[in-house]
C-alpha cells in the first residue's frame, strides 16, 4: 500500500555538555493513509525525537540530523527549508496534539481567539500563503472566511464534545479542565483537516478516568475522517486501546512493528516480549527488565538491547541486525517465535 | 555552611563579570583606605592654589586641577572615602531597620503587620531621591544628614522583601504546623525564615550600595551633600559646570569615578543574585 | 489582532464591564488616597518636626527675630501639633501649599504652570523607552548570546549606573557645545513665542497652531532631555522585557504555537510578548517613579522649565515650603501612575498575581 508517511533510515544526534548523544540511530517507519500507529517505548527511547524530527521542530543548535530521509506524500520533508515546512505542511497538512494540556494553550487569549488564529493561517479554505512582504502579525482576517471559519470551529467544538461551544470560545484556558482543554487541542488538530496527526502522549497528563474518553473521542474522529495517527506513548494499554498497528522503539532504534493483535499476541523482538511481561498482571505480578536503558551518548554496538537480552550473541554486538518480515517486522537476529509472512 | 560558602565562591568566581565588579568594588575600598599614600597631593586636597587653577591633565596632576587649584586625582581618592562612608552606613542603617520591620510584619498578623507595611508604602510613594531632597533640605547640606536622608528613604525596600519572603515561608504548611504546636514566632523565624532571606538581602544590599551613590551623588549635585571643602564626587561635577566645555577633565574625572563604581557593584550584585538565588522567577527580577 | 469589529467582544471590553475590575479599580483608587494622606503626613513631620524651630525655616534665613516670632504665631507654630496636622490637610485639601519665598506666589499656582513642561519631558521619556527599549529586549532575547545581545547587554548594564546628570552634562558638552547639533536647554530659544496654550505640551499645541517650524525647533530642544532621562529607564525595560521573552520561551504554548506552524511573527510579537510583558508592567511604574525622580536633576542641567527645576531653584533659595510642595505633587503623580498600571495590568492578566 502506498504509505503517507515513510521514514527511512533518519539518524539524529543531540549535542549536550556532556557529549554527542545519538538519540536516534537509523530508524525507519511506515504510515499508510488513515492508519493510526502507535510508538512505544520506555522515556528516553526517542520517540520524542521522532515526532519532533517529522514535524520538523528537532532544537536548532543542539540537534542535527545526520541521515535519513522522512518521505511525506511523495516529498522529503528533510530536503524543504524551515520557513516553507513551517508554512506549507506544520498545522495544515500534519498537525499536533500534544502531551501538556495545561500549559499548551496561550494563558492570556481566550480559546476562541486562539482557534481562530489558527484557522486564520491554517484553514483548509486558506492558501498556503505565499511569501507575504507583511508580517504576519499586521494582516487582517479575511472577512470572507470568517462566519465560515468560525462555524467550523462550532462545529468541531460539539464534535469533540465540549458542552456550549458559543460560550466556551470567550472563555479562557484556565477557565476549563484538564480533560476539556486535551478536547480543545484535539478539535485544533482537526480543524485544519490534516492527513496526518502526530499525538506525543495525549493522555499522560490527564486523570485515569479521562483518559479512556479521550482515547475513544479521538479514535472515533480520526477513523470518521480518514486522517493518519502517529501516537507515542510508554503505555501499552493506550497503545491496545486505539492504535492499528505497534512500532517498538529501545534507546532510538527501532526494533519492532506489527499488527494490534499479532503484536499482543505474538511479539517477535526480545524486548517487546519482556515489555508486555512488565504488565502488571490480574496476579498481580510484574516483572522487571534487569538492567537499564543504556546511555545515548556511548551506547552499545549493533543493536542496543543486547547486553539486557538473553538471546544475545556475538553477532547482536558487532552488527545492527536487518528488518525481518513486511506486515509483522523485527530487527533481530533471534527473533521469538516462528517467522510469519 | 562553610561548604556552602565555599561553594558559592567558587561559582561566582566563574563569572567573570560578577568578578570584574568584585574587584572594581575592592580597588574602590583599596583606594578610600589608602588614599593618603595613593594621592600625589595628600596635604593640599582642601588648600587654595590659585597659580595651578584649572589645570589640564599631565605632569604632577594625573587629572588636572579644580577651580581651586587642588589635585582632582588626589581629591578624587579621598572622595572615595566619602562615598563609601556615605553608602555603607545609609544602607547599613537601612537595613538595620527595614529587616526587622519586615520580619515582625511577616511574621505577625494584625494592626503592627499593617501598619508597618502601609508605613513602608508610603514611603514608597514618592520616588526616593524626591524624598531625599525633602529631608536633606530641611535638615541642612552636611554628611550625617545625606545619610539619614538616604537610609529614610531606602529602608521600606528590605522591609517589602523581608515581609514577602517571611510570608512565603510561614504559608508553608509545616510551618502553620510548627506554630500550632506552639513555637515561638521568634525560633520560626530564627531557625527557618533567616536562612532563606540571607541571600536576596546580600544581592539587595549590593545593588543597594550602588544605587545608594547614585543617589548620594545626585544629592552632592544639588548641593545637599556634605559642604565643601569635603571632596564629595556630586558636587565636585556641580562646581566643574562653570568651566565647561573647557575644563572637560573637571567634569569627567569624578563623573567616570562614579560610574566605574556603580557598575562595579551592579555586576558583583548580578553575579550574587545568579549564583544565591538562580530560581528566581518572582515577577520584577531580571535574569540574564 | 484578529479582526473581529463588533462581531465578537474583545476580551477588553468586555473586562470594562465587568463589575470584578471595576470593583478592583475603586478599591486601588481608595488605596491610593489613603496613600497621599500618609505621604503628606510625612511631609508634616519633615517640616514641622525636623527642624529645630520650622518658624526659622519658613521665615528664611534673613528673618529678623520678630519676623520669626511673628511668623511663628501666624502659621500657628505655637499651636499642638495634632492642631497643625489638621490645619495642614485643611489647606492642603483646598489646594493651598503655602507661599513661595522667591516668588512670593501660591506655591500650588507655581506648580501647576510649570506642570505641563515636566509632564511632557515625562512623557516622551516613557514614549522613548517602551517605544526602543521593548522591541530591542524582544530582538535580544530572540537572538540571545549574538553580538546584538552582547552589546545591548553591555549598554543596560552601563546605562543603570551612569549618573544622569553626569549623563546630561556630557550629552551637552557633545551635542550641543562641541558639535553644536542640539540646543544646550530650554524649551525654546529665548527669542522664540511660545505657542498658544492648549495643553502645554510644545510639540501638541505647535501643531494644533499648524506651526511646523516650531514644532520642529521644540523637539529639538526636548531630544537631548529626554535622551537623558529616558536612558536607565530603557535600561531597565529592556532587561525586563528581555528576561521575560527568554522565560517565556521555553513555555509550552510557544512550543505548540511552533508546532501547528503559526508564523513567526504572531507567536513572537503577539502571543509572547503579551506573556512577557506582566512583569514589564509592573516595572513601568517603577520607571515612571524614576523618571519623575530623575527629572530634577536633568531639568536643572537643561534649564527646562518644569517642576524639577522649580525644586532645585527653591534648595538654592531654602524655600522649604516651596520643596515640600513639590514633593507632595510628585507623590500625587506617582500615585495615580501606579494605580492606572496596577488597573492597566488587571486588564491584561485577569488571572490577577498577588
Amino acid at each position: 500500500m502506498t504509505d503517507l508517511l515513510a521514514v527511512r533510515d533518519l539518524a539524529v544526534n543531540y549535542r549536550s555538555e556532556r557529549g554527542v548523544a545519538r538519540a536516534l540511530d537509523g530508524v525507519s517507519l511506515q504510515i499508510g493513509r488513515g492508519e493510526v500507529v502507535g510508538l512505544v517505548g520506555e522515556s528516553g527511547c526517542g520517540k520524542s525525537t521522532l515526532a519532533r524530527a517529522i514535524l520538523g521542530v528537532l532544537p536548532s543548535p543542539a540537534s542535527e540530523i545526520k541521515a535519513g530521509s522522512i518521505a511525506f506524500g511523495g516529498e522529503n520533508l528533510l530536503t524543504l527549508g524551515p520557513s516553507e515546512i513551517a508554512r506549507r505542511i506544520r498545522g495544515r497538512r500534519i498537525t499536533f496534539v500534544p502531551q501538556d494540556p495545561y500549559g499548551s494553550l496561550n494563558p492570556l487569549f481566550t480559546i476562541g481567539q486562539q482557534m481562530l488564529d489558527l484557522m486564520h493561517w491554517k484553514s483548509p479554505s486558506a492558501r498556503p500563503a505565499r511569501r507575504s512582504p507583511w508580517p504576519a502579525v499586521l494582516s487582517r482576517y479575511p472577512s470572507k472566511r470568517l462566519a465560515e471559519d468560525r462555524n467550523a470551529i462550532l462545529e468541531m467544538l460539539e464534535a469533540v464534545q465540549i458542552p456550549n461551544p458559543e460560550q466556551a470560545m470567550s472563555k479562557l484556558p484556565h477557565e476549563l479542565s484538564g480533560g476539556q482543554r486535551q478536547r480543545i487541542m484535539i478539535a485544533m488538530a482537526l480543524l485544519p483537516q490534516p492527513e496526518l496527526i502526530i499525538a506525543d502522549e495525549p493522555t499522560t497528563a490527564l486523570d485515569v478516568t479521562i483518559q479512556a474518553q479521550i482515547l475513544r473521542l479521538l479514535h472515533r474522529e480520526v477513523k470518521r475522517r480518514q486522517v493518519s495517527v502517529l501516537f507515542t506513548t510508554h503505555d501499552l494499554g493506550t497503545a491496545w486501546e486505539i492504535c492499528d498497528r505497534i512500532v517498538v522503539m529501545y534507546a532510538g532504534q527501532d526494533v519492532e512493528s506489527a499488527p494490534n493483535a499479532a503484536f499482543f499476541a505474538a511479539p517477535r523482538h526480545p524486548y517487546t516480549s519482556k515489555l508486555l511481561e512488565s504488565l502488571p498482571r490480574a496476579d498481580g505480578i510484574a516483572q522487571d527488565i534487569p538492567g537499564e536503558m543504556p546511555s545515548l551518548i556511548a551506547p552499545p554496538p549493533g543493536c542496543r538491547f543486547h547486553p539486557r537480552c538473553s538471546f544475545a550473541t556475538t553477532e547482536c554486538a558487532a552488527t545492527r541486525p536487518p528488518v525481518s518480515g513486511i506486515e509483522h517486522s523485527v530487527r533481530c537476529y533471534h527473533p521469538l517465535g516462528s517467522v510469519p509472512a | 555552611m562553610r561548604s556552602e560558602l565555599a561553594l558559592v565562591l567558587r561559582k561566582l568566581a566563574e563569572d567573570r563579570l560578577a568578578l570584574a565588579g568584585l574587584l572594581i568594588v575592592l580597588a574602590l575600598l583599596g583606594c578610600a583606605l589608602f588614599a593618603p599614600w595613593l594621592a600625589t597631593h595628600p596635604d593640599a586636597i582642601t588648600e587654595i592654589d590659585p597659580v595651578h587653577r584649572l589645570r589640564p591633565p599631565g605632569g604632577e596632576y594625573l587629572m588636572g586641577t579644580d577651580r581651586m587649584g587642588a589635585d582632582i586625582y588626589s581629591r578624587l581618592l579621598f572622595g572615595a572615602r566619602v562615598t563609601i562612608l556615605i553608602a555603607v552606613i545609609a544602607v547599613g542603617a537601612a537595613v538595620i531597620v527595614g529587616v526587622p520591620l519586615g520580619l515582625i510584619a511577616g511574621i505577625r498578623d494584625g494592626v503592627v503587620s499593617n501598619v508597618i507595611m502601609r508605613l513602608a508604602d508610603i514611603f514608597l510613594a514618592v520616588p526616593q531621591i524626591v524624598l531625599a531632597i525633602a529631608i536633606a533640605q530641611t535638615l541642612g547640606p552636611s554628611l550625617p544628614n545625606v545619610i539619614l536622608a538616604l537610609s529614610a528613604t531606602f529602608w521600606p525596600w528590605f522591609t517589602r522583601l523581608v515581609y514577602a519572603e517571611t510570608r512565603a515561608v510561614r504559608n508553608e504548611t509545616f510551618i502553620e504546623a510548627t506554630m500550632a504546636l506552639g513555637a515561638s514566632p521568634a525560633r520560626v523565624v530564627w531557625l527557618h525564615v533567616l536562612p532563606n532571606i540571607i541571600s536576596p538581602i546580600i544581592v539587595r544590599i549590593t545593588l543597594g550600595l550602588g544605587f545608594t551613590i547614585l543617589t548620594a551623588a545626585a544629592l552632592g549635585f544639588l548641593g545637599l551633600g556634605p559642604p565643601p571643602p569635603t571632596p564629595e564626587w556630586g558636587r565636585t561635577i556641580a562646581e566643574s559646570r562653570e568651566y565647561l566645555p573647557d575644563a572637560w577633565w573637571y567634569a569627567a574625572a569624578p563623573g567616570f569615578a562614579i560610574f566605574l563604581v556603580v557598575i562595579g557593584f551592579n555586576m558583583l550584585g548580578d553575579g550574587l543574585r545568579d549564583v544565591l538565588d538562580p530560581r528566581t522567577r518572582r515577577a520584577g527580577r531580571p535574569r540574564d | 489582532m484578529v479582526n473581529g469589529k463588533g462581531r465578537r467582544p474583545g476580551r477588553a471590553s468586555t473586562l470594562l464591564r465587568s463589575s470584578a475590575w471595576w470593583a478592583f479599580a475603586l478599591r486601588r483608587l481608595g488605596w491610593s488616597l489613603a496613600t497621599v494622606a500618609g505621604v503628606v503626613a510625612i511631609t508634616f513631620l519633615i517640616s514641622h518636626i525636623i527642624p529645630a524651630d520650622p518658624a526659622a525655616l519658613a521665615a528664611g534665613e534673613r528673618a529678623t527675630h520678630e519676623q520669626v516670632e511673628a511668623l511663628r504665631h501666624q502659621l500657628g507654630f505655637d499651636r499642638p501639633l495634632l492642631t497643625q496636622l489638621g490645619d495642614y490637610y485643611y489647606r492642603l485639601v483646598q489646594g493651598d501649599l503655602g507661599k513661595s519665598l522667591f516668588t512670593s506666589r501660591p506655591i500650588s499656582a507655581d506648580l501647576r504652570s510649570r506642570l505641563p513642561a515636566t509632564i511632557e519631558l515625562t512623557v516622551a521619556a516613557m514614549f522613548l523607552t517602551i517605544v526602543l527599549g521593548v522591541p530591542i529586549g524582544v530582538l535580544s532575547a530572540l537572538r540571545r548570546n549574538s553580538w546584538l545581545d552582547h552589546v545591548v547587554r553591555l549598554v543596560t548594564v552601563s546605562g543603570l549606573a551612569i549618573a544622569g546628570f553626569w549623563l546630561a552634562i556630557i550629552l551637552q558638552l557633545s551635542f550641543a557645545m562641541d558639535l553644536g547639533w542640539l540646543p544646550l536647554g530650554g524649551r525654546l530659544p529665548p527669542d522664540y513665542p511660545p505657542p498658544a496654550t492648549i495643553t502645554g505640551l510644545y510639540l501638541i499645541d505647535m501643531l494644533l497652531a499648524g506651526d511646523l517650524h516650531g514644532f520642529g525647533v521644540a523637539a529639538a530642544h526636548l531630544a537631548l532631555p529626554t535622551v537623558t532621562l529616558a536612558f536607565p529607564a530603557m535600561a531597565t525595560i529592556v532587561r525586563f522585557t528581555r528576561a521575560g521573552m527568554l522565560d517565556t520561551l521555553n513555555k509550552p504554548f510557544v512550543q505548540y504555537e511552533r508546532a501547528m506552524g503559526l508564523p513567526d511573527s504572531i507567536v513572537v510579537w503577539k502571543y509572547m510578548l503579551r506573556n512577557a510583558l506582566t512583569s514589564t508592567i509592573t516595572q513601568i511604574g517603577l520607571v515612571a517613579g524614576a523618571l519623575l525622580g530623575g527629572s530634577v536633576v536633568i531639568e536643572a542641567v537643561f534649564d527646562w522649565p518644569g517642576l524639577g527645576y522649580y525644586a532645585v531653584n527653591s534648595i538654592i533659595m531654602s524655600d522649604y515650603n516651596a520643596v515640600l510642595g513639590f514633593t507632595v505633587w510628585v507623590a500625587i503623580i506617582y500615585i495615580l501612575i501606579n494605580v492606572a498600571v496596577d488597573v492597566l495590568q488587571r486588564l491584561i492578566d485577569p488571572r490577577g498575581t498577588s
